[in-house]
Order: structure tokens, then sequence, then C-alpha cells
């Protein structure tokens, strides 16, 4: 809310935050599990003493390197600076209040890096058992990087007693830390961690040449890397859904409860999509390099690789969306608007409220209500929707057939999309029963519209013109001016 | 019209700091510090050990040849060092001048995200260098090379976006001018002084790297280390004797207000702010007594004149960020000021980070001990 916002056509300034987010996520989640991998692959060429196994190792410490080290820290740097951009306000919020968590993140980050760097520069010029030792050292501390990075997340989505209902901060940073999800999501990410580096080792074993033994040894061990996700990973998944806020739970099950119907929630789409892709990659390891190692190779790995990604895309992408309409739940919209701010911003005015849209309005004339519409749309809605045309969730397009009149009650109802009416009635035994419901049916998805009224005025004026109807009723009047309008003559200059 | 409609800028959340003021300001100016001697190598390494390496391009054995490889077999590490240490600095930054520097970098969003993927090809230059030799044969010092002009093209982005959130009063116009995020601020006069400073600084901290090399080498090959001091502390000698030109001119570049905040020539020499006055001279006095010690070491490649030019540069460079920040706080001070924000320590977090630090560093030592132990044993 008091930051210009960065306008990117057509995806939105989101999606560049979750292509990198999810891309970075891919890469950090080997970076921890193939911790592990190293580590116990490690002990196991120690024990076995096999030197073949070292060999691999080494190979797949180097593509290890080379990911982790370069794209993984670098996109990892990107998301913060991504969150920085398309959200300004929320990263200020996680900043301000968990910096010295990121300091503590940092400091296993930097930890992290040097132990792998010293363990990879260290392979085969370091005694074994004292090589095999840093690689189990380097998973400790990557653990501990998950652990912190775990408490912020899910901090941000079921923040525990931090909040009250009223958006105000009334606990511990440790609450919102420490808070419901914090074990559950941290044992999912575990296991998924240790699948993912499963499959990173398939790839790299798949390129074994001329060791046929060691390649399908390798291969099954690294199918069996799947297992701990497969075996209690659902268990642990039932446990998170339980900790969510109840409203992104009613959401999630009431688009899962019209699947048959065939038309649920997008939520729904993409946590179904999420199962299927971990079930088909579950198969594909178990029937590919777990049971036919000899067939299995490169371009089966990479299959298996892409199938991963589409599995952590969907993951994230429903992680994400759980927490909508906030960035942090109950306390900030993803449009920066405070929860506990709206009153103060009805009673204000939107433009008095906000110093980047007073000062683009200053610039504008009183009566241009279209410009201030626009200003209104520019910073409450476009942190989530494009303008006009195909983009994503572009404003044009949901409007649809809306005419003014619709589009004018849909602002109006947005107003009230934060208010939750309270019913008392009476149980069968005569007790008073009190139920709750959303006033609007957009709760749950969307932030409040916030502003004055002629604020909101201005707002559905400015949504008129980019709508479909408002859209053609302009070329109509513009068709007419011209067909009234004189024809004009080219004219040369002499 | 009131002056945050004429001059928007972000603000704070309500939420309180997590820690102490002073506290963050001294991990900002630390954290900076630890980042910019990596970064320093890092961006100019590529280039010197591509000079290196043509030079020697005929002598296989020559000192250029040995001191370019091993140079450039250091340059991923170190890159990695100076991305993990530039975190700290930007945390502190993005809390304390958060409202400036998240409108700058929105502003500049193209140009600032796409710093990540030139880091990435800079970054794979070097590995490309140091994993693809065989493959590339006498051409691959043409990949440090590249990753060194890369690497500037990210350091000229940094400058951009540093003097862009010192100057709100540009923000509301380029935004309006467009809120695609593809500005910089290529009108600003303190632009061009100022990354050239940087960039030539750099140069000279990659001879500091160069000479230090020869230390560690003074008891294993006395004639490579007495070249590496030599080559070291004439790059340093030649690049602080430049810098005497290029630092005036962006001590002079900025805006009269802040300059007079260190010198004030009008009335003596003494600024408004003692503080900085006495740190820029004493920087002024650093700086001379490192080109006297390089000047021995580059002539006799006297360890102990080039560990004192060392020293001296190494606080030089301390009192160079320190400065830096100051030009920041000067700058903006009438703006936005954090010490009006209020503070709330997160004491049980806060202690545990910096019981974490100081594990840290002990870690590494311990940790580049059996670095070092492994190699000896091989």
């Amino acid at each position: 809310m008091s930051y210009p916002v960065w306008e990117v056509p057509n995806i939105g300034n989101g999606w560049v935050i979750g292509l990198i987010a999810i891309f970075h996520v891919f890469i950090s989640h080997f970076a921890i599990g193939g911790g592990a991998f190293l580590a116990l692959t490690e002990t196991l060429a120690l024990k076995k003493n096999d030197d073949r196994i070292y060999a691999y190792i080494k190979k797949h410490s180097k593509f290890f390197l080379l990911l982790t080290t370069v794209l993984g820290a670098v996109s990892g740097v990107g998301i913060w600076w991504a969150i920085g951009l398309a959200n300004p306000s929320g990263t200020q919020v996680l900043i301000q209040n968990f910096g010295m968590f990121w300091g503590a993140e940092w400091v296993f980050f930097a930890a992290e890096l040097a132990t792998f760097l010293a363990y990879y520069y260290t392979m085969g010029k370091m005694d074994k058992k004292q090589h095999c030792v840093l690689a189990w050292i380097y998973f400790g501390i990557s653990f501990w990087t998950l652990f912190v990075i775990n408490g912020i997340l899910t901090g941000m989505l079921t923040n525990g007693g931090w909040l009250n209902n009223n958006g105000d901060i009334v606990g511990t940073i440790y609450q919102a830390f420490f808070n419901p999800a914090f074990w559950p999501a941290m044992f999912i990410r575990l296991f998924i961690m240790f699948a993912l580096a499963g499959i990173y080792a398939l790839l790299t074993a798949s390129t074994i040449k001329g060791q046929d033994d060691l390649k399908h040894y390798l291969l099954r061990y690294s199918a069996k890397w799947m297992l701990p996700g497969l075996v209690v990973g659902p268990l642990f998944v039932v446990w998170y859904l339980f900790t969510l806020p109840p409203a992104t739970q009613q959401i999630i099950m009431s688009g899962l409860s019209v699947i048959g119907e065939g038309n649920f929630s997008l939520m729904a789409k993409v946590i179904f999509l999420a199962i299927v892709f971990a079930t088909g990659l579950i198969g594909m390891v178990i029937v590919g390099p777990f049971l036919n190692p000899k067939g299995f190779n490169t371009t089966f790995a990479l299959m298996l690789m892409a199938s991963g990604f589409g599995f952590m895309f969907t993951e994230e992408w429903s992680r994400e969306m759980m927490r909508k309409p906030y960035v942090i739940y109950n306390y900030m919209y993803s449009n920066g608007l405070r929860k506990n701010q709206i009153a103060q911003v009805n009673a204000d005015g939107f433009f008095t409220s906000n110093a980047w849209a007073r000062a683009e309005g200053a610039t504008l004339a009183k009566e241009d209500a279209v410009g201030h519409g626009k200003l209104m749309f520019r910073y409450q809605c476009m942190s989530c929707h494009t303008a006009t045309g195909t983009g994503y969730r572009s404003m044009a397009r949901l409007l649809g057939e809306r005419d003014e009149n619709a589009i004018v009650n849909l602002v109006t109802l947005m107003k009230d999309n934060h208010v939750i009416l309270s019913e008392e009635s009476k149980d069968e035994n005569g007790k008073t029963v009190i139920t709750t419901k959303a006033k609007t049916p957009y709760n749950g998805y969307m932030p409040p519209v916030v502003g004055h009224q002629d604020e909101l005025d201005a707002l559905s004026k400015y949504l008129v013109t980019i709508s479909k109807k408002g859209m053609e009723a302009g070329a109509e009047k513009a068709e007419a001016q011209m067909a009234t309008e004189p024809a004009s003559l080219p004219t040369t200059k002499s | 019209m009131d002056p945050i409609t004429l001059f928007p800028i972000g603000t704070y959340q309500p939420s309180p700091f997590p820690a102490p003021l002073w506290l963050m300001e001294l991990l900002l100016v630390v954290g900076f510090f630890l980042h910019a001697i990596p970064m320093n190598i890092a961006l100019m390494g590529g280039i010197t050990s591509a000079v290196f390496l043509f030079k020697g391009k005929n002598q296989p054995d020559s000192y250029e040849q040995r001191a370019g490889k091993q140079l450039a077999a250091a340059l991923p590490i170190v890159t990695t060092a100076a991305i993990t240490n530039g975190i700290v600095p930007l945390l502190f930054l993005q809390i304390l001048y958060g409202p400036l520097v998240y409108t700058s970098s929105i502003l500049m969003a193209v140009p600032w995200l796409s710093i990540l993927f030139l880091l990435v090809i800079g970054y794979y230059g070097l590995y490309i260098f140091n994993y693809g030799q065989k493959k590339f044969g006498d051409k691959s010092p043409w990949f440090l090379l590249a990753s060194s002009i890369v690497f500037m093209v990210i350091a000229f982005f940094f400058s951009n976006n540093m003097t862009l959130m010192l100057t709100p009063q540009k923000f509301l116009p380029l935004y309006q001018a467009s809120p695609s995020g593809m500005h910089l601020n290529l009108d600003e006069p303190t632009l061009i002084p100022r990354f050239l400073h940087f960039a030539l600084g750099a140069i000279a901290v990659t001879g500091l790297g160069i000479g230090s090399f020869g230390l560690y080498y003074k008891n294993r090959d006395a004639g490579y280390s007495n070249w590496l001091i030599k080559t070291g502390a004439s790059l340093f000698l030649a690049i602080t004797l430049l810098q005497t030109i290029v630092g005036p001119w962006f001590l002079f570049s900025l805006p009269a207000d802040v300059q007079h905040q260190f010198l004030d020539l009008e009335h003596g020499i003494i600024g408004k702010t003692h503080f900085a006055s006495h740190l820029l001279l004493t920087s002024f006095g650093l700086d001379a007594i490192a080109l006297i010690a390089m000047g021995i070491a580059y002539v006799k490649g006297s360890t102990k004149a080039f560990t004192v030019g060392l020293i001296s540069a190494l606080l030089l460079v301390g009192g160079m960020v320190e400065i830096r920040h100051l030009v920041r706080v000067f700058s903006t001070q009438t703006i936005i000021n954090p010490s009006n924000h209020p503070v709330e320590p997160q004491s049980a977090i806060l202690g545990i980070f910096l019981v974490l630090f100081v594990a840290l560093i002990g870690y590494l030592i311990w940790l580049g001990k059996q670095v070092h132990k492994a190699y000896q044993n091989k």
C-alpha cells in the first residue's frame, strides 16, 4: 500500500516471484536432501570400501556444486529480490519482524556453502573418515537452514497466537515462528527433499557407463529415497491440513467435494494435480529404476525430473494459494493493505491514506474519475490482476458481460468483503448456537476494496472503461462521433 | 502541497525494529566490508587473471600462467563469498532504509532483477574456465574476461540503485514516465565518478589479494612470492594513484550539503560533522601510508612493507565503507530517519544470532585449517 506498483504486462508481478520461487525450491530442496544423500552414500562407500562409489560421489557432487551453489544460491536471493519488488510491504513485515531469524538463516547458509566447498575441494585429499564427517556436518547445517525458513514460511500462514482476529500483533514472534504448522510442514519438506535427492541421483547414476552392476545398484539405491515420502508422507500432509486456518480448510474441502461435478476450485485443481504428479512419480520410480534398472536411461531420468518439477510447481503454488487473499495470513492482504487498517482507510479515504496514490492523484484533474479509478485499480488490484487483454487474472476478462450497474454492484459488494456475519439460532436442545458466515462470496479469495464512496465510484468508472461492454460502448460512441463529423480531406503542403 | 505528495517514498511497517539501531548499523557497515573484499576480487579478478594468462600464453611455466590459473581457480569460491556476505548488508539496508531502497528498486526492477541472471552467467563463466580448459584451450581466458565484464554491468546497476535511492525527488516523475521498472539513474551526477571510484578500487583490492597470496608463498617459493608481492603492490599503486583524480571527482560531485558534512573548504577543512571529517582525513592518512608501503614493496619485494601496506589498505577500505554509509545518512536524513522508528529488541533470537555469528567465525577458522591440512598432506 505504501509503494509504487511494479507493472509486469501479461503475467503480473506475482508470477515473477512464482517462477523464480518454484525454480529455486526445486534446487534448494535438493541442496538439503542431496546433503543427506551424499552423507549416507559416502558412509556406504566407506563401509564397503568401494572406490567406484567414491568415483560416483565425486561426479554427483560436481553436479551438486554447479547446481546448488550457483543456481540454488542465486535464485534464493532472487526470491527475496522479487518479493521486494512485487510486494515490498509484505517483505518489510517479514524483515522487520523476523529480521534476526533471517540473520540466523544467513549464518547457517554461509556455513552450509563453506562446508560444501570444503567438502568438494578436499575430496580425495582428506582422510576418508574425516571427509565423511564433513558430509554429515554439511547435512546437519543445511537442515538448520530448513528449520529457520520453515518457521518463517509457515508463520506467514498459520501464525498461531501472534495475531488476533483483527490483525493486530498481540503475541510474540516466537509464537509466529513455532506455529501450528511448523512441525508437519518441516517433515513434509524433509520427505520431499529426500525424494528429490533420489530423483537427482537417478539422473547422475543414469549416466554411468560400462559398469552396469554399479549403475543398477545405485539406481535401486536412489529409488529408495522416495520411500519416506511414500510411507509416512501422507500422514504428515493430513496433520498439516488440520493446522490450516478454518477458512482455508473450508475452501480446500468445498473445492475437493465438487470434483465429481467437474467445477472444482482452482486451488482444488492444483492440489489434485500435485497428487497426480506425486503418485505418477512414485509409480514411475517403482516400475522404472527400482524394478527395471536395466531399462532405465537418462531420458527416463529427465522425465522423472520433469514430474518432480511438476509436483514442486503445484505443491508450492497450492501452498501460496492457501494464504490468499493474504500475503501474511490475517495480517496483510496481497495488495499490502493491513487488515487492521481497513476501518481507518475507509474513514480517511484511500487517496489520503496511500502516499503514492495521493501523489499520482495530485497530477490529475479533480473531475477525472476514470484516472482516479485507474489509480485505485493500480494500488488495490494490480498485485493480483492485470488490467486488459488476456493476461493473468485479467480484470477485463473477469468482468465478462457485466454492464455498468453490475460493476457498481460488484465494487460495492467488495467493500464489505472482509465482513463476517454472525447469526444466532437455537439447536434441537434449545441451546443458542452462533454461526458465522461471510457477507460476500469473494471473502477468503480477495481483499476488500477500501476508500470513500466517491473513490469506489471512480474505480467502477475505470472498470467500465476496460470491460467488454464498456469497450463496445466506447467504440460505438467513437463511430457515431465519426459519422456525425464531416470527413476531413487530406491536406497538402505547398 | 505537502512534501510527501511531492516526493512520495515508502513507509516503515508499524512493527518495531527487532534489534537496536546501532547494532543494525554496525551489521550493515561491517557486513558490507566483509562483502566488499571478496566482491572486489570477484569483480576484477577475472580481468586480472585473463591478462596474466594472455601475457604468459607462450610460457606455460611462467609466474603469469601460474598466478592466472590460481587466481581463476579461486574466483568461484570468492564469488560465493561475495554473494553470501552481500546478504547481510542488504538485509539491514532494507530494514533501515526500506522506504527508499524498495522504491528505487521497483523503479529499476528489470535491470535490478536482471542482476541475478547476469550473476549466474558470470558465475558459470568462471566455472567454464576452470572445467573447460581442455576444451577451449588458449581461448578459455576469454570466459574470465567475459565474467568480469558481466560483473561490471552488475556493479553498474548497483551503483544506479544505490544512488537512485538517495534521490527520492526523482521517484514520482520516473514512475509516472513508466511503471514497468525499466529505469536507470543515468542523469545522476555522482553516478559515473562513484562507479569509477569503486570499480577502480576493485582492481586495487585484487592487487591486495595477489600480494597476500605472495605472503602465503613466502616460505614455499621465494621467487614466486616476490613476483606476486611486486605485482600485487604495483596494481595497488597504479590504481590508487589514479584514485587521486577519481576520488576527489566523486567527493566534489556530491551535493553541496552532503559534501560540507565531510569538508568545508570555505571555512577551513573540517566539515559540519566532525566524525565524518576526521574519518575522511584519517582515510587520506591511511592512503598515504599504504602508498608508501606498497611503493617499497614494489621496489624491494618486501613482505614486511607489503604487510604494512595491506593492513593500511584494509583499514582504508573499512573507512571508505563507513564514508559510503555516511553519504547515505547525510543524503537522506531530512527525508527518513531510522532512529525515529521504535525498537523492541527480540532478545532471545538476537542472542542466538550473535552466538551463531561468533560460532560461524570459529567454525570457518576450523574448516579452513582442515582444508589446509588436507592440501598439505597431498
